[in-house]
């Protein structure tokens, strides 16, 4: 790392042991779902969606990069749904916004 | 993320707020996961770890730009007045003028960190021992680009010009420059149309850190003492 760059990083990362200290008093836990997730169960080429003018080239989406493959989400649906999932080549993902 | 515990699929849903976000929650065991890491927070199952892989904030041409061949999910599932608040909050979300959520967000927020103002907006970038945080404010004063290091390696990060979003990639340059709405890397490779070139014009498959776009409170209280980049 740079002179500059380890100046610029001197602030401390103590993050890994603050991340588990979870404060259940001010959590908002709930039972179900506040939202209802979208299962996915079938997908489109893109490009097809894109030709048929349901999308167009600014259209705002999501990249999921899983190991099992790439797929991609309308973001306007998911700041709905929040919470997507499904399988692909044999792996289940999930995608939560 | 892979919802896979134990060898076990497990089903979740969002179940939760904790510090102005989204807590996912298990059917199997009841218990709440932070929606970023992927580790769960509070339960039986305390302590574990999902397997995560990045989400990320493109458009449609830098998409296919990357994935010729990629696929789309379309719900067909949300009613008129889901459709309607959606196309409000999407804009809304990257705001300048965009409040707070409901009081409700804010009663669960823990002490927050004021090196940035709450609902600044910026590219959070993390690995296993490195949480850093860039602001789009800083990002656009380094004309839309700038090369810095992660846990020893080089990471570029950038704000594409065809969608005004950022993202970060690794790279083995040291330095780079916008040439109209090319971004040129000294290593020899472009940055064109949502897509990274090397010397010899070949498409390249960019790798990524984990990343979000999001609000400071947001990357902060998830990553407290999280690093903050200062051009």
């Amino acid at each position: 790392m740079s002179k500059v760059s380890s100046e610029i990083y001197q602030q401390n990362n103590q993050s890994k042991k603050s991340i588990n200290k979870f404060d259940v008093s001010r959590a908002m836990l709930r039972d179900k779902d506040l939202f209802s997730s979208f299962h996915v169960k079938s997908t489109y080429p893109l490009r097809k969606v894109l030709d048929r003018g349901e999308v167009n080239d600014t259209t705002p989406i999501l990249v999921m990069n899983h190991k099992a493959g790439t797929l991609t989400f309308l973001k306007h649906q998911i700041v709905s749904h929040h919470l997507a999932y499904g399988e692909m080549a044999g792996q289940q993902w999930m995608i939560i916004l | 993320m892979t919802p896979v515990v134990n060898g076990k699929t497990h089903r979740f849903g969002v179940r939760g707020l904790y510090n102005g976000l989204v807590l996912m929650g298990d059917y199997e065991t009841g218990s709440y996961w932070d929606h970023i890491t992927g580790a769960c927070l509070h339960g039986p199952l305390k302590g574990y770890q999902l397997e995560i892989f990045p989400l990320l904030h493109m458009n449609v041409a830098q998409s296919l730009a990357q994935w010729p061949e990629v696929h789309v999910a379309i719900s067909s599932e949300l009613n008129l007045m889901q459709r309607l608040l959606a196309s409000i909050m999407v804009p809304l979300y990257r705001s300048k003028w965009a409040i707070f959520p409901p009081v409700v967000f804010k009663m669960t927020m823990g002490k927050e960190d004021t090196r940035r103002k709450r609902m600044d907006f910026g590219l959070g970038v993390w690995t296993e021992t490195t949480h850093r945080y860039y602001p789009l404010e800083i990002l656009g004063k380094m004309r839309g680009a700038l090369i810095d290091e992660l846990d020893d390696r080089r990471v570029l990060v950038y704000t594409d010009p065809t969608s005004n979003i950022p993202a970060a990639i690794y790279t083995d340059a040291t330095q780079s420059a916008w040439h109209n709405d090319e971004l040129k890397l000294d290593n020899g490779e472009i940055f064109r149309g949502g897509k990274l070139y090397n010397a010899q014009g070949v498409a390249q498959t960019a790798v990524c850190p984990m990343q979000i776009h999001t609000r400071w409170y947001g990357f902060s209280l998830t990553f407290p003492g999280c690093q903050l980049y200062q051009a």
